[in-house]
């Protein structure tokens, strides 16, 4: 058995597919996924990482893409109709975006996508933290809705983090 | 004759060769839509959002399908506090729930959710949704509300994309 095969193409026998083997390059070499169903999370006005949404993470390669994909769902909560939050997104330290998001009675299910240069092949977090405005009051919660079914019901979400290391 | 056994591969006796184990992620099956249909109007019953679903078929039964969901909508009639619920379905089997809601909201999202593959028969994937009233605090999905600084509704493209992977790595 050869250890390496050098070789331009690959090909199958009816010779219906062709393959350059340079386009197998770009490919996904680590994949992580973690859901998350321990239903509503109530943030504070300190910074903490989200539950569900972060992950210690060991890169294969130190010249990778890590490509991190949330779902991670929201509803106003607290004493005002008015939701504030606060995000970072960091990967081993850095913080590579932070923003706010707000409205009036804010519910979404929102996907947060986000790619990051390898940090080499040592262990680092990567993920969300967030805060509210201000605790128990222009606030929203994680995994949960504000509103159900035409009432002021509140329902768990379900929550999914991906992760794709990419060799380039 | 059909099965090339290696470890790894090479185009260029330059370059770092590609292990074979690094190849195991691969996608199996695509399927798209673009919708095109115009405003949708929902009620207060949950129903099939028109072009987010797909009677999909997996490939594999030990695959996973990922469907990315591209949806612009806006808050429509009655009152500015639209509210709506969605949930997401695949092959009969809810895997998740969301509420879309807001003041004066207006957005364009996207949408997406992996899951398990249910074997090798057809089943249905996609959102269903309805609105907390009918033409009342309500979202219509494939429009907007204020476009160009007037009040006009224009019409919106959806567009979802199914990907069935084997994650393999």
């Amino acid at each position: 058995m050869p250890k390496n095969v050098q070789i331009a193409t690959l090909q199958n026998v009816a010779q219906s597919v062709t393959i350059p083997v340079i386009e197998l390059k770009t490919r996904v070499i680590q994949y992580i996924r973690q859901e998350y169903t321990a239903g509503e999370w109530n943030p504070d006005n300190t910074y903490n990482w989200v539950p569900g949404a972060f992950y210690d993470f060991t890169p294969r390669r130190a010249d990778s893409v890590i490509f991190y994909t949330m779902r991670l769902p929201v509803g106003r909560a607290g004493s005002s109709a008015h939701a504030i939050g606060n995000w970072y997104f960091y990967a081993n330290n850095i913080i590579y975006y932070r923003w706010e998001d707000s409205m009036d009675h804010y519910e979404n299910g929102n996907v947060w996508q986000f790619q990051v240069p390898s940090w080499g092949t040592s262990l680092g977090r990567i993920g969300l933290q967030h805060r509210a405005h201000s605790n128990e009051g222009n606030e929203m919660r994680m995994y949960s809705t504000e509103y159900w079914n035409g009432s002021g019901s509140r329902q768990n979400c379900f929550g999914q983090l991906i992760i794709e290391e990419i060799a380039l | 004759m059909s099965t090339l056994i290696t470890d790894t591969l090479s185009f260029d006796p330059g370059r770092e060769p590609i292990p074979l184990t690094e190849l195991g992620y691969r996608v199996v099956k695509e399927a798209r839509a673009t919708y095109d249909g115009g405003q949708w109007n929902p009620d207060t019953n949950y129903n099939w959002v028109p072009g987010m679903f797909n009677d999909y078929t997996p490939l594999l039964a030990n695959s996973r399908i990922r469907m990315t969901c591209m949806i612009p909508y806006a808050r429509n009639s009655g009152a500015a506090h639209c509210i709506s619920h969605w949930i997401f379905y695949a092959n009969g089997v809810e895997i998740g729930r969301h509420g879309v809601s807001g003041s004066h909201h207006e957005d364009q999202r996207v949408y997406v959710w992996d899951v398990a593959s249910w074997g090798t028969a057809s089943g249905r994937i996609g959102y269903q949704m309805r609105a907390y009233a009918n033409d009342n605090h309500e979202v219509r999905p494939y429009t907007t509300q204020y476009w160009d600084g007037g009040g006009s509704a224009q019409t919106c493209r959806g567009q979802y994309v199914i990907q069935e992977y084997l994650p393999g790595v």
